[in-house]
């Protein structure tokens, strides 16, 4: 099966995806939850994004909303989510969540895995029925051109005697081989993003590897650029080439994967690389921990979402003003007032 | 079994936890899930031994029995308790419940481990009230003292579980968890579902505690930087089966088992200048109602050879205090951290 090399069709230059101001606010009975809150970036062609923050920092909401895909009562209020696709731009932030245009984009431009592959995978179809309703929707193909793409697809993705297993049911494979259903379902149509929620939270180590490295090499193969969010550092440093650190809806670090760890700016990056045990460090030291939790995003007070728990907060500054994302070095971004 | 220093609080001697298979109307038994297979260990005073595998490999069930939380097949669970030595196994439902007080557990899930319809106080006193260790007012001071101890606010001791964060779950039950003033705790990972700030504080606080209070863990993880953080000694299962029992630093520096030295090399490191070339393991944990022949884990060995196929490899000491079962212990030289 030969698929189009889209990249070479399309200028360099042009990133794939720019998301600019991007605000996606939940309505609830309690007040208005900042779930994304001004948020902007870009992935270019054929590179790995990774987005890192911990729980209701706003990560998955940001990848649903390029899939226009978040769950109600989240209304995406602001901004652009601009998609280069062969000459042409399309804002996605301004397509009906419902139709034509997005459905056409959802689930072949763009795709998405997430991290229980037991529940994003419907029971009651055959895995290869599954991956052929993706073939068959956005391709021209027949049933049987569809069956030898989904074999194949399948073959690709490291499952042993596809033959029979494309006949089988989501609860008859192991973790690690329903995470590579779903992989091989979402690059069945060869997208140029690919989203991975998670993909491997749920897994054990040595099927993550093994997941992670399969990525890596799809990756290579297809061409696509990834959006790859996890709270994992480690797995952020394995895969990705650029990172997106979130706190609380907002971008606080946006950097390449080898200055977010060697050169960390903002305090939060910081804090967060310091709380993580590191193998092969002397054991039984004393971790140095983010004090307090990450509050709830609900009316949060004036000033920088991180001033409760930063070591350097500075009073009269940091809870006064709320800090904008500026470029310190080439590619370097960071919202603190440290680097004003 | 050798003692480096002094007697064991704790000792597993030869543990089995079988769970029948049954099949058709009768219930027939048809085979048997080998959840824990002849498991041997000690644990000394004071000390944290990390238990470390992937999921199905029997260690929570190994905690568990170790608790008689549920009753092991076979096998001795030794513990001392003063100047004598129990048998767990074989205490009597009123003598089991009387070495409750010193033997607790902490879960994974803050959630599901905290009954939703009481509060601080009560959820906190009842090992107390329990073990008729305290009533009334000297209870509620000493609820006080120990919610103080995990670091959550005295005012909130009226308030249900929904209304904390994860970590502040997690403190509430290892509150529970100290209330009777154990010496020993099964920790079944207290830290996976928290996020990684939380993470750090929780276990900060479990290595002041111990401190404190001069306990003993049984520490369970499938996270090897976890383990490597908390653990004096580290135990890897595999399929039911402690495959490596070693010091900390000797065996993240000087693994023996290949199922280790994989082990270690799949852990993603927080550096992108390390990434490297693994160890993939091929296929996935072996199904323990019907686990291969020989030695577990020779389907997925790279080294492994005929022998392997056939016999089960011992349990050896290979160094002081350096115990592993592979045929080729002495031969291989495996690749540990860097």
């Amino acid at each position: 099966m030969d698929f189009e090399n889209k990249t070479i069709l399309n200028n360099k230059n042009i990133p794939l995806l720019q998301v600019k101001n991007l605000k996606v606010y939940f309505y609830l009975e309690e007040g208005i939850l900042k779930a994304v809150d001004d948020v902007s970036f870009d992935i270019g062609r054929k590179k790995v994004l990774g987005i890192v923050g911990e729980s209701g920092c706003g990560k998955s909401v940001t990848a649903q909303s390029i899939l226009r895909i978040v769950p109600h009562p989240g209304k995406t209020v602001e901004g652009e989510i601009l998609l280069h696709q062969n000459g042409n731009l399309v804002d996605l932030a301004k397509l009906d969540p419902f139709g034509r245009e997005i459905r056409a984009i959802r689930g072949k431009e763009i795709t998405m895995i997430f991290q229980e592959p037991m529940t994003s995978l419907s029971p009651i179809h055959t895995i290869g029925n599954q991956i052929m309703e993706a073939v068959l929707l956005h391709r021209d193909m027949s049933q049987t051109e569809a069956r030898e793409l989904t074999l194949e697809m399948l073959y690709k993705v490291g499952i042993s005697n596809p033959h029979q297993r494309i006949d089988e049911y989501s609860y008859q494979l192991s973790g690690g081989l329903r995470q590579r259903a779903m992989i091989a379902m979402a690059l069945s149509c060869n997208p140029s993003l690919l989203i991975a929620d998670e993909p491997t939270t749920a897994l054990d180590v040595t099927v993550q590897a093994q997941i992670l490295e399969l990525m890596k090499e799809l990756q290579k193969e297809f061409g696509m650029s990834i959006i790859y969010i996890t709270h994992n550092l480690g797995v952020i440093a394995e895969i990705c080439d650029e990172v997106l650190v979130m706190y609380l809806g907002k971008v606080v670090e946006h950097a390449s994967a080898d200055e977010i760890f060697h050169n960390p700016l903002h305090p939060y990056t910081i804090g967060l690389l310091k709380s993580i045990p590191k193998v092969g460090k002397k054991a039984r030291t004393r971790l140095e921990a983010i004090k307090g939790t990450v509050p709830l995003p609900l009316d949060l007070p004036r000033g920088c979402r991180f001033y409760q728990r930063c070591r350097e907060a500075k009073e009269g500054i940091c809870d006064v003003d709320n800090p904008s994302l500026i470029e310190v070095t080439k590619g370097h971004r960071v919202s603190c007032f440290l680097y004003k | 079994m050798i003692k480096k220093s002094g007697m064991p609080l704790l000792e597993v001697k030869n543990l089995k936890k079988y769970f029948p298979v049954e099949e058709g109307f009768w219930r027939k038994t048809v085979g048997y899930v080998k959840a824990v297979d002849k498991v041997n260990l000690y644990i000394n005073e004071g000390e944290t031994l990390g238990v470390v595998g992937e999921s199905g490999c029997g260690k929570t069930t190994l905690g568990r029995c170790i608790l008689r939380a549920i009753e092991p097949t076979e096998g001795s669970i030794l513990f001392r308790l003063n100047s004598d030595i129990i048998d767990i196994t074989k205490l009597d439902r009123e003598s089991l419940r009387a070495t409750r007080r010193y033997t607790q557990m902490i879960f994974q899930d803050p959630y599901s481990s905290l009954d939703s319809r009481m509060t601080v106080l009560d959820i906190v006193s009842e090992p107390l009230l329990v073990n008729n260790l305290a009533t009334g007012r000297k209870m509620e001071e000493r609820v006080k003292d120990l919610v103080k101890v995990v670091g959550l606010n005295v005012k909130h001791l009226k308030r249900y579980p929904h209304a904390f964060s994860g970590g502040q779950r997690q403190r509430i039950g290892i509150a529970r968890a100290l209330a009777s003033n154990p010496k020993f705790i099964v920790a079944d990972e207290p830290v996976s579902a928290l996020d990684v700030s939380v993470q750090a504080q929780t276990l900060n606080l479990l290595q002041d505690l111990q401190a404190r209070f001069k306990l003993t863990y049984l520490f369970i993880s499938h996270d090897l930087s976890v383990i490597e953080h908390i653990s004096d000694r580290v135990a890897v299962m595999y399929v039911g089966k402690i495959v490596e029992l070693a010091r900390t630093e000797e065996f993240f520096l000087n693994p023996l088992h290949p199922y280790s030295e994989a082990l270690l090399s799949a852990l993603p490191k927080p550096d992108p200048r390390l990434r490297m070339k693994r160890i993939i393991l091929s296929g996935e944990v072996a199904n323990p109602v019907n686990p291969p022949s020989g030695c577990y884990f020779h389907p997925r060995c790279k080294y492994a050879e005929e022998i392997c196929k056939k016999e089960e490899p011992g349990w050896k000491e290979v160094n002081p205090e350096h115990f592993v079962a592979c045929h080729f212990a002495k031969e291989l030289s495996l690749k540990g951290v860097i």
